[in-house]
């Protein structure tokens, strides 16, 4: 019997759930699933984590078995058999939980192919549009709207909080020419949203053939048997297959803890005071197929259903490729040529007809390494805004720092101000092809001024096509102690004691030698849960916040990668 | 009377008939029998004099609530506002002194506009303030007999000095004191009993002493009470009826209410309910010459409009019917049980006092659950205490219940519902947040034997969680 888990939600569900996804993807691997999905909620935010966590796990089980060896005593090597077994046999899959504002139960989707993807994203970018920063108001009729290639799976529940909206929207107006909804036209007659899964299904079953579930799970709640018994009569009645999922909150049991604290923290009261806002049981962990057959015994094919569905989705992260924004190259030029073209002129400009010996063989290596990396797009973006900002009256102050001013390339396109010719540059230092990375280009604007900048960018590229990027903020050593310790019960000045043993903000913790310096007893039971539970909490998205300065543009709608907020 | 002072046998007070003998108090025993060889001697018992004291302070309540006692002998009223009963300050003072002739005790009444004036004229007989002598500036002998041998002899003397000086030479605390005295400042007394909020009171020409006639006076006090409290927008929480025995010995009773009210009716029926459940019958000896009703305890209560069609409030009944059954029985002995936050079947109940304030009260509270139509009911109507212990046959692992035995009758299970699994609360315990270190979990499963019974039972621990758990019956649905 095989068994996906489809409706992990990780950490990047603000404190929502209580593991990152790259543990979900773990469990995973250990517990033998065919796949296992993250669905976030109103966001895809996780998914990259748990994407390299995968790419990375055949890596970590080879290292922890040769160090097993090792300590065994026995010859650090593998035989083919054993790496074969550090491959892992588990598929990822990327999806979100979509979770709606006017009492439509949520929906987790899934995207099948790449088009399914740009539509997840234009959705969710939709419902961030519409709220204030970090939040998201999604609306039945957005989903109406952005069905294709979407496969879906309808929970039986809503989980939606009260959210904010913007007081006046942000000017978001890019509208493509109308896309023809294949929906038949009595969907328009209905105006009011779904109040149930029932009405959920009713809607959607018409219309989304084949590509709709209804998710159900037991936990233990003393009424599993009645309530798949209702599920499965009502679906059958829709043609729905029932989908079978542990609906996990969290990757192993023993983090039902953790997600008791972060739900206080999340409605700001105590663990004494939670009372039913808790989980009655620590039954929502990534279980494995033998357990899931078990407890779906009266309903198998709901079980099977999970690896029909994987099978349904071609989509993977891979696919998603970065694509350069044309501008800054003119037409009938290819970005190579140009940026030879660029830089042969600045040097002779410079340097007059005859270029010394040194500048000519810099040039050379760098633009041939250049060109085989397929970097030319990062200088010439680069050179475009410099340019700009230089070419305004009164020009904006801009200079380039860090280690790209070890490239001759930049100089002559006057990004940095290093001479080649008077100081010797190690462009290794820059680029170098051990760093699969793409080079990191800093550049300062005058301050007062980088609002201009930002304007620029958004007129050349549009408002669809250029972003700043947001990063997430994780949760501190300090500021885990203090909710974690408000969580507890505790009091202001026991927390606010721990906080200041914490040594500045990004250490890994409080120390037990600086406990025992603070005054506290590392023995004292109610010390050291303060301390566990804090640890686990470290390093858990918080919230949103915005990039200082860096953007993104791209060739198509931004908006079909990652989701705007 | 004698006591041991400074390890000798001393005489702690003498009667006037000892004083015309030549006797003084801190007189040595010895000293005073070789004088008067027949001498009457009695232990001088403290504590006896401070109940006399408050018993006599208690009487004295009847001409105001704020009363101090100043031991060992003596007693402050605060009679701001409280003469105009007997007329003036000067009838109430001759009324006091009547009433503690008829008691056999003499006694020194002296007026002030300030506690410390009032006291210092009392205690050295002096009419006018400014025939005090200058001991009543309690500055210690050295201080006193220097003022002597300045030639300031009363506090009269010392009035019309300038300050200055007398500070520089005898201290800040001396000048303090004499302000005081010359009613230029005004400390409060601290009276033995908290002032109510509200105090109404009826005075009888004639003491009364039948049942029906308390009880009216009460009523129509009552009345008084609550168009007050109407006024403030207040409703009491506990009120206190003093009765004044004509011969001094004052009778008190309280009642409390759990939400504040000021329906005369209600009040009325819960007094008959306390003087129904008194010990001892209230004995009005000669009569009752004053009856004051208190309301020491007030909270704010809106104005609530009374609707077109009256309909039973549910809750002020509720509360209404506690009040009653606490007052008859005990405010202890009536409980309520609350639902609470709790995942726990054992914890989802609370017992609490009837009377306690449940606004306030801490616990994260929940409603009822409700059952759900069509379905049978998640929780037994019985729950046992102590949940007891069963044998079952089950599957293993984890399977459900085949049937059990519980007090030695054998059970059959036909139908089941279930797991309910609840897990424990980690919090309650220090280490329950590591793995392996909390409770155990349990599965509650709901069971139908051959006979058509239902049983509550559950197995205490999964079977990941200890190596062989037991199963216990927590309640029957019946």
């Amino acid at each position: 019997m095989s068994y996906a888990e489809l409706a992990c939600t990780s950490s990047y569900s603000f404190l929502r759930g209580a593991s990152p996804p790259s543990d979900y993807v773990a469990e995973g691997i250990r517990r033998g699933l065919t796949a296992i999905g993250i669905a976030d909620r109103n966001t895809v935010s996780g998914v990259v984590r748990a994407w390299k966590a995968l790419g990375d796990a055949p890596d970590e089980a080879r290292s922890a078995l040769l160090a097993a060896k090792r300590d065994a005593g026995e010859p650090e090597q593998l035989t083919e058999a054993e790496k074969a077994a550090c491959e892992p046999n588990i598929r990822f899959l990327a999806g979100s939980r979509l979770v709606f504002s006017d009492g439509t139960p949520d929906i987790i989707a899934y995207p099948a192919t790449r088009q399914g993807w740009g539509n997840l994203t234009r959705l969710l970018t939709v419902g961030n549009m519409r709220a204030t920063k970090g939040s998201c108001i999604l609306k039945f009729d957005d989903l109406r709207d952005h069905l294709d290639d979407l496969l879906l799976i309808v929970m039986p529940y809503a989980t939606a909080d009260a959210e904010e909206a913007h007081k006046s929207p942000p000017l978001y107006a890019f509208k493509e020419t109308a896309k023809p909804i294949a929906a038949p036209s009595h969907l328009k007659l209905v105006s009011t949203a779904p109040q149930d899964w029932e009405s959920v299904l009713r809607r959607l079953a018409p219309v989304h053939v084949g590509k709709l579930w209804l998710g159900v799970s037991t936990h233990h709640r003393g009424k599993d048997k009645r309530q798949l018994a209702r599920y499965r009569q009502v679906a059958n009645a829709f043609d729905v297959p029932l989908l079978a999922t542990n609906d996990p909150l969290y990757a192993t049991r023993d983090q039902r803890p953790l997600h008791d604290i972060i739900t206080c923290i999340r409605m700001g009261t105590t663990i004494q005071k939670a009372g039913f806002a808790l989980e009655a049981n620590a039954e929502r962990y990534i279980k494995s197929a033998d357990d899931m057959a078990h407890l779906f015994h009266a309903c198998p094919e709901a079980v099977a259903e999970t690896e029909r569905f994987a099978a349904h989705i071609h989509f993977d992260l891979e696919q998603l490729k970065y694509e350069y924004p044309h501008e800054p190259v003119p037409g009938g030029w290819t970005p190579d040529d140009w940026l030879a073209h660029l830089v042969w002129t600045a040097a002779h400009e410079r340097y007059g007809a005859e270029l010394p010996e040194k500048i000519r063989k810099s040039i050379e290596t760098e633009l041939a390494f250049i060109r085989t990396e397929k970097f030319a797009y990062y200088f010439l973006t680069v050179h475009d805004l410099v340019k700009f900002a230089r070419d305004q009256k009164p020009p904006i102050l801009c200079q380039g720092r860090g280690s790209a001013a070890n490239s001759t390339v930049c100089f002559l396109l006057g990004v940095t101000s290093v001479d080649p010719l008077t100081n010797t540059l190690l462009f290794s230092r820059f680029i170098s092809s051990d760093r699969k990375e793409p080079p990191d280009i800093d550049v300062d604007f005058e301050h007062e001024r980088r609002e201009e900048v930002m304007q620029y960018i958004y007129r050349r590229y549009g408002r669809h096509r250029a972003a700043i990027a947001a990063t997430i903020i994780h949760y501190r050593p300090r500021s885990a102690v203090r909710e974690v310790g408000k969580a507890l019960g505790l009091t202001e000045d026991i927390t606010t004691r721990m906080v200041s043993t914490v040594w500045g903000s990004f250490g890994s913790g409080p120390d037990e030698r600086r406990l025992v310096e603070a005054g506290f007893d590392p023995d004292n039971p109610e010390i050291a849960r303060l301390k566990a539970l804090s640890e686990q909490l470290i390093k858990f998205p918080r919230h949103l916040s915005q990039h200082v300065g860096g953007f993104i543009l791209t060739e198509n709608r931004l908006d079909e990668r990652p989701q705007f907020h | 009377m004698v006591e041991k002072q400074r390890g000798a046998m001393r005489l702690a007070a003498c009667d006037p008939a000892a004083h015309a003998l030549g006797l003084t108090a801190g007189m040595a025993l010895a000293d005073a029998r070789a004088r008067v060889p027949d001498l009457a001697v009695f232990d001088h018992d403290p504590v006896a004099d401070l109940n006399l004291l408050g018993w006599l302070a208690d009487g004295c309540e009847r001409y105001t609530p704020a009363c101090m006692l100043v031991p060992p002998q003596g007693l402050l009223l605060d009679i701001t506002g409280c003469e105009h009963v007997f007329g003036d300050a000067a009838r109430l003072a001759k009324d006091l002194h009547a009433r503690f002739s008829r008691h056999g005790l003499s006694c020194r009444i002296a007026l002030g506009r300030t506690p410390d004036s009032a006291q210092a004229k009392a205690k050295y007989a002096a009419r006018a303030i400014s025939d005090v002598p200058v001991e009543a500036l309690d500055g210690g002998d050295k201080v006193h007999k220097a003022l002597r041998r300045a030639g300031l002899r009363s506090i009269g003397d010392l009035a019309v000095r300038p300050r200055k000086p007398l500070a520089a030479r005898f201290g800040k605390a001396v000048v303090v004191r004499l302000a005081r005295l010359l009613e230029e400042e005004d400390p409060r007394i601290t009276p033995r009993r908290s002032l109510p909020i509200i105090h109404v009171a009826q005075n009888f020409a004639e003491p009364i002493s039948r049942t029906n006639d308390v009880l009216a006076t009460i009523e129509m006090l009552a009345g008084n009470a609550a168009l007050q409290l109407q006024e403030r927008g207040q409703g009491g929480r506990r009120f206190e009826i003093c009765l004044f025995r004509s011969d001094g010995h004052v009778a008190r009773l309280a009642v409390d209410t759990g939400t504040p009210t000021r329906d005369a009716a209600l009040l009325m029926r819960l007094i008959r309910e306390r003087i129904d459940a008194l010990s001892d019958p209230l004995d009005p000896g000669f009569g009752y010459d004053l009856i004051r009703l208190e309301v020491p305890i007030a909270e704010v209560l809106a104005n609530v409009q009374v609707g077109l069609e009256t309909k039973i409030d549910t809750d002020a009944a509720a509360a209404a019917l506690i009040d009653r059954l606490s007052v008859r029985l005990g405010a202890e002995r009536v409980r309520q049980f609350h639902a609470r936050q709790s995942h726990i079947p054992e914890r989802a109940a609370l017992e609490r006092v009837a009377q306690s304030d449940v606004a306030k009260a801490d616990w994260p509270k929940a409603d009822w659950p409700k059952p759900v139509p069509g379905e049978p009911a998640m929780r037994p109507f019985r729950l046992f205490e102590t949940p007891q212990p069963i044998e079952v046959t089950a599957g293993f692992p984890e399977g459900e219940p085949r049937s059990f035995r519980w007090r030695r009758h054998v059970h059959r299970v036909t139908r089941v519902e279930g797991p309910e699994r609840i897990s424990p609360e980690w919090w309650r315990h220090p280490r329950g947040y590591a793995p392996g270190n909390g409770s155990l979990t349990r599965d509650y499963y709901r069971v139908e034997d051959n006979e058509g019974r239902r049983f509550w039972l559950f197995r205490r621990g999964l079977y990941d969680e200890i190596e062989r758990p037991l199963w216990y019956l927590h309640g029957i649905f019946a």
